[in-house]
């Protein structure tokens, strides 16, 4: 099968033409024919070396190679600053000389299944009772009471996350769980909280001027519930997996294979 | 039953509490009596002060009113990273109703409340209840404030650090200093110690050797360009799916680059520390505080 045609079937899964800013096909030639297939969360330079190692030219990507995740951040030419430097032009290399073929379909695979990578984080955290609305990019679990800190550290050890950071009361008892991954927003936060038993929230990151005060607010106005950010690395992670079942299910017939690389971030 | 079944709090819940807090937490004498000194009096001479320093003030900026009527008179002046609501508590407490906040204080750069009004935010309507109950006013001091000589952010840090003893070359971001040589682990454990902190973060080796050390700021290029110039950079905050990644690239290429993260807070609270003295020179006739609005987070070791 030639890359093109298999990017085609997986375009019209999604039912969406790839028009996403920093998405579609980000490099390599879509003619050549496809010697295996990957998929992974962070398309890092260890994933681009596995995926080498491992026979395959056809990386179906969550993150971005060149680290222009969404167009709603950072400046226009972030893209040519990042070519320009010392990485960029060293990946380029290893890219071209390895012919690799990257594409991403991350907004077109979230709007179909809005809470699939909320569902891998949670099931990658442990949690099992999941909970889920249609069009609700977050899932809810009912758990164990039990303290705060002590949920955290389940999630740290579960996930492998080296770089845990909450925003909580140590023995904060919780009970309800509301798992999201990525970039957390005000209203994203808000949304989770909707529901009145949910006392633990758990994401990637937070802007620290946006949901990290909007957080701080939360537990000032009253509401007993803590913040767990896992790193926005850590809680996409699980994501590989689901894009290689989905990408094994449309393309019947070829072996696909989920590559990982471990929380980059350490705490002190 | 959830403990938050009460939540979100009704408006009048909260602005009975608020009123209350305020009325029993504000003590007769706290509040320093003043010849009527208005917010918009104190912005006024800020504004002034900082024309003297050459700064040219811009209305375009994000430095104006957030909260309450710049009209009203103030009874005492906080200076504080972030005017969270429990930084508001305090001011109360203190008998302060103008706080001069760092950051936003409606969870955007621009302050734009249009989206919390809408979906009727139970924490908006907490902030803003609390504020009106206790005839508080919240200004923010932020464009204008990275503009003054000397810049207090950098001041602090590097004072902190001890890196304004240590030779350095170039100027505020593009500022490499010679650090005697630590490793990646021990350069975080300096930040965690010195600030302190309990949310330092690391990117690279932690055994990689730093003898360059930059600060660096929140976005990829600040990180590319520090890495040209030093062995590690420090960032108060950056977004992890470009610079932690990029980073990360770097060491798996062998460039041997570090990041250490602090938290943005621990960064810039200080700050706001280090101009109480220069506001004091300005309003003269009430007290002016500084409240440390703390860090938020810390982190989980396993």
């Amino acid at each position: 099968m030639l890359a093109s045609q298999a990017i085609a079937a997986l375009e019209h899964a999604l039912g969406e033409p790839g028009q996403y800013t920093y998405e579609g096909l980000i490099c390599g030639d879509t003619r050549a024919e496809i010697t295996g297939i990957a998929c992974c969360a962070q398309p890092s330079m260890a994933v681009l070396k596995q995926c080498v190692a491992q026979g395959c030219n056809l990386l179906i990507a969550d993150g971005h190679p060149y680290y222009t995740y969404s167009p709603e951040w950072g400046a226009k030419n972030v893209r040519e600053i990042v070519d320009d430097s010392e990485v960029g032009k060293a990946k380029t290399a290893y890219i071209e000389q390895h012919k690799l073929i990257i594409v991403r379909f991350t907004s077109a695979f979230d709007k179909r299944y809005p809470n699939a990578a909320a569902q891998a984080l949670a099931k990658a955290c442990g949690f099992t009772d999941l909970h889920t609305s249609a069009d609700k990019p977050f899932v809810t679990s009912k758990i164990r009471q039990q303290s705060f800190d002590n949920l955290a550290k389940l999630v740290a050890v579960n996930t492998a996350t080296r770089g845990m950071r909450v925003i909580a009361k140590p023995q904060l008892q919780v009970s309800t769980v509301a798992i999201s991954t990525g970039m957390l927003s005000p209203a994203g936060i808000a949304a989770m909280l909707e529901d009145p038993a949910v006392d633990a929230v758990i994401g990637g990151e937070v802007v620290e001027w946006e949901g990290g005060p909007y957080f701080e607010d939360v537990i000032g106005s009253g509401r007993k519930a803590g913040l767990m950010l896992t790193g926005f690395a850590s809680s996409r992670e699980p994501i590989a997996q689901t894009l290689a079942d989905w990408v094994s299910g449309e393309l019947q017939g070829i072996a696909v294979t989920a590559l990982h690389d471990p929380d980059p971030i350490h705490a002190v | 039953m959830s403990e938050n079944t009460m939540w979100p709090i009704s408006r009048r819940q909260f602005l009975v509490q608020s009123l209350l807090s305020g009325l029993l937490l504000t003590a007769p004498g706290l509040a320093q009596a003043s010849p009527a000194l208005t917010a918009r009096d104190i912005v006024e001479r800020i504004k002034k002060a900082c024309a003297e320093q050459g700064i040219n003030w811009s209305d375009k900026s994000i430095d104006t009113f957030k909260v309450g009527n710049p009209d009203t008179v103030v009874t005492g002046v906080i200076s504080t990273f972030s005017a969270t609501i429990d930084v508001m508590r305090q001011a109360v407490a203190k008998g302060a109703n103008f706080i001069i906040s760092h950051e936003p204080i409606f969870y955007n750069h621009m302050d734009d409340t249009s989206a919390l009004k809408a979906r009727q935010d139970p924490v908006y309507l907490a902030k803003t209840g609390f504020a009106e109950a206790n005839n508080l006013v919240v200004w923010r001091f932020h464009d204008h404030f990275h503009r003054l000589t000397p810049e207090p952010v950098t001041t602090v840090l590097y004072n902190r650090l001890g890196w304004d003893k240590f030779p350095s070359q170039g100027q505020g971001f593009s500022r490499s200093f010679e650090h005697p040589e630590v490793t990646l682990k021990e350069l975080a454990d300096i930040f965690a110690r010195q600030f302190p902190s309990g949310s330092v973060r690391f990117v690279g080796d932690p055994s990689q050797k730093i003898s360059r050390v930059s600060l660096t700021s929140h976005s990829i290029s600040g990180v590319i360009n520090t890495f040209k110039l030093s062995d590690a950079g420090v960032s108060a905050e950056v977004r992890e799916w470009d610079s932690v990644e990029y980073t990360r690239d770097a060491n798996e290429l062998g460039l041997n680059k570090g990041l250490v993260l602090i938290a943005h807070e621990r960064g810039e609270q200080f700050g706001m520390k280090y101009i109480v003295p220069w506001l004091s020179s300005i309003v003269t006739e009430l007290p002016v505080t500084f409240i440390n609005s703390q860090e938020p987070f810390r982190t989980i070791k396993v």
